[in-house]
């Protein structure tokens, strides 16, 4: 019996330590490219379909696409245990820590020979994909963020238009929100943690965002500060219990419940995609707008708009650099990447598109979103190595000023020491890394 | 206190008392799996249900449809427990042996030092053991999870130990003075003569496995190796967490191989966990 | 040595081996390792960059930190000596010799079998603030009390607000103290009848009974029962993150309120790629947890009763 155990034990060691054995060939010999995306729904469908036109439109390279959740953390594990993915779909914002975390694999020398030039992209959007110089990725689907609003309940209280200011938003708020008997809020104009997916970025609508680019956090900037204020305004007006337990009522976000669809929040800021989910989830008499989401009266600017990529990276150590990169290229040049915003509702990239992307995009309100992309007021959020770090702590700071569990002043003095700290860790570490980091990175572009 | 006689009034406190716990312990179940039956707006309803108006059992299906790759995370996750079972059983009896069935100098401090390791929490160690694995080129591979039961672990160790520690010496002497092979000893002797206490540490591993959360979460990172645990994090993680119907479905069919095979085993996973309190 | 000596020698460590190569792979090498990467600026995607006592100097000024290291501890001196005391009440309870024991018993321990994430996932249910079962259930409570005494009870928002955050973990912790249930019932069972005659004759009661003979007796159990406690509840990981995985919230949950020792060392490694900040976060909470345990061992030496010593 013992004898049969330990038989059975030495065999299946010995039959798994073989597993590793790289698996990178179809059966007809073709090189396998692993594709990881969290992609998920429709929007998994559409890279889905643009694999199977890629992988039948030649016969070298067979593009495997896999599913993963928390791609920000996955990819990364992956990458430093040396067992990347070819090539991983992800949001702008994790460039710069990938990059400078040296997890990914420049791509100047491979665009520039398959003759990809910045000038074919929306500016907004290519900026993204580039940081300390050199670039990372190919964005790939995007959207910028716009105020979705419910008409009915806009016209309810005698308003037929968005509002033109923040200010003005508020004062729509204000007639919007309903409370019940017991004083919690049945209804609510506008929340700005619903969804909360921009919390750190609500100062750029004061005219300034949270890094300057360099080496200052901004946080005790005025951008920051009247932020700081207009969020604070909301416990004033409404108290910090009820927004809690309004908050706790909220659905799920792609459901019937999402509090947008079932009227329990008029206006919310959301991206070019929101409109799948409309289409999916909201009720059939559901009747709402997209507009610029206006900046505050006092700010240098209209409006504001975040600008969100998802973007094709290849990890560092990717088995399969060039092939990757092929099936990238035929995203750019064949119509792949047209296919694949369609799918997704979103824009493309790209600076040019066919005009049958104009009439097949279902989105009532594509050009506003396409105007804003290119209109200068859309801005990726901050290219910064500690994203995670100033998401997090943002994240936290915003909110515990929005329910006044600080003051204004104390939330920012409290980030704006923590975050300038971690800006100068990273700049500190960068500058005795810099020079390695760079020659490493040419080397690697002159091998393509 | 057994032989304690209870009045009628401190009687009908006692059982008052226990069913209320009962009934606190069984709640939590009964309520996920009662939510696991509901069709979707009566998991919501208010006040609550209880007994779900139509039973669905096509939550179990869409919920193993909706997780992905369900049966593949099932197993993966029945072959690393598989692995880390057998590893665990070879090696902590064969350490075992050696910290009771052997006398040597200094064996007892390499004991203590051996249980004083059950201090040290993964957190802890996680990152040096994740870059030892990188180096092995490990990460991503099953490996990560079983191979440490390979090589004993201090719990299973001092459970056996105590087991060992109790088997007369006088078995094992007439068969040194035959001339037996020490390690004849212990696979013909010793092992035979083990069997509940192995089977014990072959349960607590297994339900380990079953459960390891954290450490497949960083050193497992492609979908088609998930575990069930991995997998069940990630589809809540996926769907935001209000389709609680499907989410109970999965939670329900993650535990239920652990009941079926507690019930299965009751006496022997008591004593074993009886044996770990010991002194 | 003589030669029987050395002879049972290395068999005695040729039988521990495996043990021997676990211990310096998984035990002694990442202990020194996380020490050496604490004075590091070390991402595992480039080598190591010695900085000296940075990480450390920036720990003592890292609010996080402190958040992290008080939410364990509070979370710890709650919920252990919590589950310990109900652990051994209700073993008690099942030691009258009551009927249907085994049925109570299986019933209290089952839901120590239940994985973390799954009770991550149930316990999120249950503690959800608008329609969970907990929620339900004190809601009457709270209106009658309101009514009654004219308080303004409302029910916790458990997983939204930071002041219930940690509470609503406990809870979610009580109901795995099966396994300390089952192992003081084990002690219970030891302690000899003869000592509970001779206090029945000495005219003792329910309590005094309580007092002087089954407290003393399962004295190394609690102390047994803590000890595994705290070490478990400081990893304390799995449960949080997945009950605050999703609700669109940082993994610190609210306000911070559940980011804990495990969740920081974890974010900080695995999430900003700053494995040197988190050796030495680690190494710190480990100190913690070793004086925490000698403390707990030294204080107790005087106090708990080993039979037959």
């Amino acid at each position: 019996m013992v004898h049969k155990i330990l038989t059975i034990a030495i065999a299946a060691t010995l039959l798994t330590s073989c597993s590793r054995i790289q698996n990178d060939r179809t059966e007809d010999g073709r090189t396998i490219v692993t594709l990881w995306t969290s992609w998920a729904g429709t929007e998994r469908e559409g890279i889905d379909s643009v694999v199977a036109d890629f992988n039948a439109s030649q016969g070298a390279i067979y593009v495997r696409s896999l599913n993963i959740t928390d791609p920000q953390t996955k990819i990364m594990l992956a990458t430093a245990g040396g067992n990347p993915p070819d090539i991983a779909i992800m949001n702008n914002q994790f460039i710069a820590p990938y990059a400078e975390n040296n997890a990914l694999t420049p791509l100047d020398g491979l665009c520039q020979s398959a003759g990809i030039t910045a000038d074919q992209f929306v500016p907004t959007f290519w900026e993204t994909a580039n940081y300390r110089g050199r670039t990372w990725a190919i964005p790939l689907t995007c959207s910028v963020t716009t105020l979705h609003y419910n008409k009915k309940i806009f016209r309810e209280v005698g308003y037929d238009r968005p509002p033109k200011t923040l200010e003005e938003l508020e004062r729509i708020n204000d007639l919007i929100t309903q409370k019940r008997e017991d004083g919690s809020i049945a209804r609510i104009g506008h929340f700005p943690l619903e969804p909360g997916w921009w919390r750190p970025e609500w100062s750029n609508w004061f005219g300034m965002g949270s890094y300057d680019g360099e080496n200052r956090m901004l946080y005790q900037e005025e951008g920051w500060q009247k932020a700081a204020q207009w969020l604070a305004s909301y416990n004033q007006r409404f108290g910090k219990d009820e927004l809690i337990k309004l908050r706790s009522g909220f659905g799920r976000f792609s459901s019937p419940q999402n509090p947008l669809f079932d009227g329990k929040v008029a206006m919310v800021l959301q991206g070019i995609w929101m409109n799948r989910f409309i289409e999916t989830f909201a009720p059939d008499d559901f009747e709402y707008g997209c507009a610029p989401f206006p900046a505050s009266q006092n700010a240098e600017i209209p409006y504001f708009a975040i600008a969100d990529c998802d973007e094709a990276v290849i990890p560092k150590g990717a088995d399969h650099v060039e092939e990757a990169f092929t099936f990238l290229r035929y995203l750019l040049e064949q119509g792949g990447l047209e296919k694949l915003a369609l799918a997704h509702g979103k824009l493309t990239s790209l600076k040019n598109v066919s005009p049958d992307f104009y009439d097949d995009h279902d989105h009532p309100y594509l050009q506003v979103h396409i105007d804003i992309a290119n209109s200068g007021y859309a801005k990726a959020r901050p290219q910064i190595a500690q994203y995670q770090n100033y998401f997090t702590d943002t994240n936290e700071a915003a909110n515990s000023i929005l329910y006044g569990l600080v003051t204004p002043e104390e939330g920012l003095a409290q980030i704006q020491s923590r975050q300038q700290k971690a800006l100068d860790k990273k700049q500190l570490r960068w500058s005795r890394v810099e020079e390695n980091y760079q020659e490493l990175w040419q080397e690697q572009i002159d091998a393509h | 206190m057994p032989t304690h006689k209870l009045s009628l009034l401190g009687k009908i406190l006692l059982y008052t008392l226990l069913a209320l716990f009962a009934i606190q312990f069984a709640a939590p179940f009964a309520w996920m799996v009662s939510t696991a039956f509901k069709p979707l707006e009566e998991t919501m309803a208010l006040p609550p249900v209880w007994i779900p108006s139509e039973w669905k059992w096509e939550n179990f299906t869409e919920a193993i449809a909706s997780m992905g790759k369900f049966w593949r995370y099932a197993g993966n996750t029945l072959f690393v427990a598989f692995m880390s079972v057998i590893g665990s059983v070879l090696s902590s009896a064969l350490a075992a042996y050696g910290f009771s069935r052997i006398e040597w100098r200094g064996r007892d401090k390499v004991f203590y030092l051996c249980i004083a390791t059950m201090m040290i929490p993964f957190p802890v160690i996680m990152v040096p053991t994740y870059a030892l694995f990188r180096e092995l080129d490990w990460i991503g591979t099953f490996k990560t999870l079983y191979v440490p039961f390979f090589l004993g672990n201090a719990f299973n160790i001092f459970l056996l130990r105590q087991f060992f520690l109790g088997i007369p010496k006088s078995i094992t002497e007439a068969a040194r003075i035959d001339g037996c092979s020490e390690l004849r000893i212990f696979f013909q002797l010793i092992l035979p003569l083990s069997k509940s206490a192995l089977l014990v540490i072959a349960l607590f591993t297994f339900m380990h496995s079953w459960n390891d959360f954290f450490a497949p979460f960083i050193f497992i990172n492609d979908q088609e190796n998930y575990t069930l645990a991995l997998g069940l994090q990630a589809f809540q993680s996926r769907q935001g967490g209000t389709e609680w119907h499907y989410l109970m479905a999965a939670s329900t069919l993650i535990i239920m191989p652990l009941i079926v095979l507690f019930f299965f085993t009751q006496k022997t996973f008591i004593q074993g966990i009886t044996a770990t309190g010991g002194k | 040595m003589t030669r029987t000596e050395k002879i049972n020698t290395t068999k005695g460590l040729l039988f521990i081996s495996p043990w021997i190569l676990g211990f310096l792979a998984f035990a002694l090498y990442p202990l020194i390792a996380t020490l050496y990467f604490s004075f590091m600026d070390y991402s595992v995607l480039a080598p190591p960059v010695p900085i000296g006592t940075e990480n450390y100097a920036e720990l003592a000024t890292d609010t996080n930190f402190m958040k992290a290291v008080f939410n364990t501890v509070f979370f710890a001196a709650i919920s252990v000596p919590l589950n310990t005391a109900l652990a051994c009440f209700l073993a008690i309870l099942l030691n009258f010799n009551v009927v249907g024991k085994s049925f109570f018993r299986t019933a209290f321990f089952l839901p120590s079998l239940v994985p973390m994430v799954c009770l991550g996932v149930i316990w999120r249910w249950l503690l959800n603030g608008e329609v969970g079962l907990i929620n339900q259930v004190i809601g009457p409570f709270a209106d009658f009390a309101n009514a009654v005494l004219g308080t303004s009870f409302s029910t916790p928002a458990w997983l939204e607000d930071p002041s219930f955050t940690k509470l609503g973990l406990v809870v979610a912790s009580v109901w795995g103290l099966g396994h300390a249930m089952v192992i003081f019932l084990a002690g219970l069972q030891e302690a000899p009848v003869e000592l509970y005659e001779a206090a029945q004759l000495d005219g003792a009661g329910f309590w005094s009974k309580l007092r002087h003979v089954t407290i003393p007796m399962v004295s190394p159990y609690i102390l047994f029962n803590m000890i595994m406690g705290f070490i478990a509840a400081f990893q304390v990981f799995a449960v949080p993150f997945v009950m605050m995985d999703g609700v669109n919230e940082p993994p610190g949950g609210p306000g911070g309120s559940m980011l804990f020792a495990a969740t920081y060392i974890y974010l900080k490694a695995f999430q900003d790629w700053e494995m040197g900040y988190a050796c030495a976060m680690a190494l710190i909470f480990f100190i913690l947890i070793v004086t925490l345990t000698l403390t707990l061992m030294k204080i107790s030496e005087r106090r708990v009763h080993y039979a037959g010593k």
